[in-house]
């Protein structure tokens, strides 16, 4: 039982961890593509 | 070619110079090494440092910690009031203050482990009298490589903005290798064994020496402009 | 717009193709004899474990780029494998001191190629760290590119001088020269080889888009505050 305990334990880390940074990389787009936008509409209005 | 050694010992002796002149950077350094030592005396509490497995260890690492001091002083004199702008202006090649600054800086460091080798000797009670000379060819290989990836990455870590904290972050890394193989040539030139023992450990930290030494002379211009 | 039909392209394939590497390593392969079960971490560490290397090629190739033609492009592509990499090196150093604690029974030694893959990471993190701390923009990526040589070069030496040592680490009899020692795991290694591969090309493609995003945006603010 506790070997796959491990094994489990292996590929959780795995896609946790790519989970964790493509979640991560999301908000960082969502940030970035509000930014831009805000950015675009303030020289728009100048 | 002639202009060229001129320019690298001029930057040399700029900096040799300067620093006779206030001996900050060798004073913090060799009192830094110092506690080093004394801070590893006092919290291993030991009565005698295994001369194979600890010792070298504990003295590469004091090396590592007092050469970083000397690094971030080299460059940080020449940020202030836009001494490095006007070494820039210099008609030298940008290699060439690298070597220089190299050199310098492994004068500096050199002679601080010079310091530092005999208090360790005696405070740690470790027997270094009768492989002085192994010792000593070990130890400047080593710094060497130190000096070289030291030197590039003193001139990184002063432009940015963390300065003088940034450089032990991304230098060490970078160090470790050379320090392991450093740390097992010294493990075995203490504990009396021929240097041919240690040989494979020393063509490692020469290779590496190469590398860095190569990368510097190459990359230390793209550091440099301004 | 072809780049990223590219991208959308690889982001479907990847998925499916990792969900057949793991039914491979799980269901497929038959067990090791002496390692059981847990070896079959090993289809998916070994493959991350070639991707951080990649990922340090690819910092190398555009940190010179960079330093040649002084084009951001270069700089974006350096930063983003830099990233993508430091994330398939960490999971490197978090699926083998699982096996190590279940076939050596501790976490961590320090073995040769152990220290190897943690040097590795550290020189992955110092070059993140600078970026993060930072300098002034044109400066900061020159440094980069700097720091990302060195990092790199110094990769293949320490990899190289492993040889020297001995490893306890099984990839001596795991991948000797007389290969696996079932056609099975060949197959399923070399089938998530390519899997993770893409996979990682998957998340270089999306993080270089980032990149742009953001370079975009300083562009916009540079210009908002040159009328201002």
């Amino acid at each position: 039982m506790s070997r796959f305990f491990y094994l489990t334990l292996g590929y959780g880390l795995i896609w946790v961890s790519i989970g964790v940074y493509l979640v991560l990389m999301q908000r960082r787009i969502d940030r970035v593509r509000g930014e831009l936008a805000e950015l675009r509409a303030r020289l728009g209005r100048n | 070619m002639n202009a060229y050694l001129r320019g690298v010992f001029g930057v040399l002796r700029k900096d040799l110079r300067l620093e006779w002149r206030s001996r900050e950077a060798m004073t913090a350094m060799a009192f830094f090494s110092l506690l080093v030592v004394v801070l590893f005396g006092f919290s291993f509490q030991t009565e005698k440092i295994d001369v194979r497995t600890t010792a070298p260890g504990l003295l590469w690492v004091a090396f590592s910690f007092s050469g970083v001091l000397g690094l971030n002083r080299s460059f940080s004199l020449e940020r202030e009031n836009g001494a490095l702008r006007a070494l820039m202006l210099a008609p030298l090649d940008r290699s060439a203050i690298f070597v220089g600054k190299m050199l310098s800086n492994l004068v500096m460091i050199g002679l601080v482990e010079a310091l530092t080798v005999p208090l360790f000797s005696v405070l740690l009670r470790v027997p270094v009298l009768s492989c002085l000379p192994q010792l000593t060819l070990v130890t400047c290989l080593g710094t060497l490589g130190f000096a070289a990836v030291g030197t590039l990455l003193a001139g990184i870590s002063s432009g940015s903005r963390m300065r003088e904290v940034l450089l032990p972050l991304i230098l060490y890394p970078i160090w470790i290798p050379i320090l392991v193989a450093s740390v097992e040539a010294t493990g075995t030139v203490l504990s009396g064994k021929p240097l041919s023992e240690a040989g494979d450990w020393l063509t490692l930290i020469g290779v590496f020496d190469l590398v860095f030494l190569g990368v510097g002379f190459l990359f230390f211009e793209a550091v440099l402009e301004e | 717009m072809r780049a990223s039909t590219i991208s959308r392209g690889l982001d479907l394939l990847a998925l499916p193709l990792i969900a057949i590497g793991m039914a491979l390593a799980f269901l497929y392969v038959p067990g090791e004899r002496t390692m059981g079960d847990v070896q079959r971490i090993f289809y998916f560490h070994v493959p991350f474990a070639m991707s951080s290397f990649v990922g340090f090629a690819i910092v190398l190739v555009a940190s010179l780029g960079y330093l040649k033609t002084r084009r951001d492009a270069w700089d974006v592509v350096a930063e983003a494998a830099a990233e993508v990499g430091f994330l398939c090196c960490t999971i490197v150093l978090l699926t083998g001191p699982v096996w190590a604690r279940s076939a050596w029974g501790v976490w961590w030694t320090w073995d040769a190629r152990l220290t190897t893959t943690l040097i590795l990471w550290m020189v992955y993190a110092a070059y993140l760290v600078l970026r993060a701390y930072g300098a002034e923009d044109a400066k900061l990526k020159r440094y980069a590119a700097v720091l990302g040589i060195v990092g790199a070069l110094n990769v293949p030496i320490v990899y190289f001088s492993v040889k020297w040592f001995r490893t306890q680490h099984p990839s001596s009899t795991f991948f000797t020269r007389e290969g696996l020692p079932v056609p099975a795991m060949a197959f399923t290694l070399r089938f998530c080889l390519i899997a993770v591969l893409i996979l990682f090309v998957t998340l270089l493609l999306k993080r270089i888009q980032v990149g742009k995003l953001e370079a975009e945006r300083d562009q916009l603010r540079y210009e908002l505050d040159a009328r201002e």
